[in-house]
């Protein structure tokens, strides 16, 4: 893996295809995870191998190829969903004055491509919940349920402590079954 | 009204809906957009990197800020400057009328003499 790094800080293209090809359903199904929105999910999948080719010569080889780009990936994502609240904040402030730019209407629901069709209802209802979630905790749910990673990996990829990232699943499925709980008391 | 047995039986149901996911994929040809992307992406040459580092708000912002300031100093020392060459001048002319500097000649002395 080292060689691939080796590599892509010599300017090999090849290399960079390849890294590409091995790790993009990684980034891919992580954003998709945070950001719930294809093109989303694509648009910053991009930005991530962008910023990989930009700044692999600062990449000492300290961690794990996966849990740096898991690190790009999640900040990139953040850094997007910061910025469509900030936008959606703009388009309400211009809608009260008539402007109405913004497409103000929520999304219709997420369906990962990956869930199975026994599944896909509840499963929408689980993402519609854990769009919910402050921050920190959707990041450590996505990457614990979607991606598989143990506490510890959760921890290297959000530069947290085990205990702090166990801390955060433990308030994240709270939320979710309060979030879940309340939809099916009140769906009648 | 639900029971909230049951309640409790689709909230876990919903919490384990996404156990054994399949890793979603991006769309064929990624690597194609991914490189296309890039190159718009890439500055041309030192030119356009260096009107797009002059473009950028925080550089422009801060570069009008810096004129203003300077603007302001030079105005400020200037003001300054002057008023202390009026106190000068008037306390030149005083000793030059005091002592009858701006005489030259032997013929004008005659002249303002009694």
């Amino acid at each position: 893996m080292t060689d691939i790094i080796a590599q892509l800080k010599q300017g090999n293209e090849a290399a960079f295809k390849d890294l590409v090809a091995r790790w993009q359903g990684m980034v891919y199904n992580t954003a998709l995870g945070i950001l719930q929105n294809a093109a989303d999910a694509e648009d910053v999948a991009q930005e991530v191998f962008m910023q990989v080719f930009e700044s692999v010569a600062s990449f000492k080889g300290e961690s794990q190829i996966s849990t740096w780009l898991y690190r790009i990936t999640v900040t990139k994502c953040l850094d997007h969903l910061r910025k469509k609240t900030r936008k959606k904040r703009w388009g309400k402030v211009y809608s009260l004055f008539g402007q109405q730019n913004e497409l103000l209407i929520d999304p219709p629901d997420f369906h990962h491509p990956g869930v199975q069709l026994a599944d896909k209802e509840r499963a929408a209802l689980l993402f519609k919940a854990i769009g919910r979630l402050p921050e920190s905790q959707k990041v450590a749910f996505v990457l614990q349920k979607l991606e598989g990673l143990s506490s510890r990996q959760i921890g290297e990829a959000m530069d947290a402590s085990v205990s702090a990232v166990e801390g955060l699943l433990h308030r994240a499925k709270q939320n979710l079954r309060e979030q879940l709980e309340d939809y099916y008391r009140n769906e009648d | 009204m639900k029971q909230r047995r049951d309640i409790q039986q689709e909230t876990e149901q919903a919490m384990r809906s996404l156990d054994g996911v399949q890793r979603a994929e991006p769309a064929p040809y990624f690597y194609t957009r991914l490189m296309a992307r890039m190159q718009r992406a890439r500055p041309a040459d030192a030119w356009e990197r260096l009107i797009a580092l002059i473009t950028r708000p925080s550089v422009a912002i801060t570069a009008v800020v810096l004129i203003l300031a300077a603007n302001s100093f030079m105005f400020v020392s200037q003001m300054r400057h002057s008023s202390e060459l009026v106190e000068i001048t008037a306390l030149q002319q005083a000793f030059a009328d005091e002592y009858q500097l701006g005489i030259t000649t032997f013929y004008e002395y005659d002249k303002t003499e009694p």
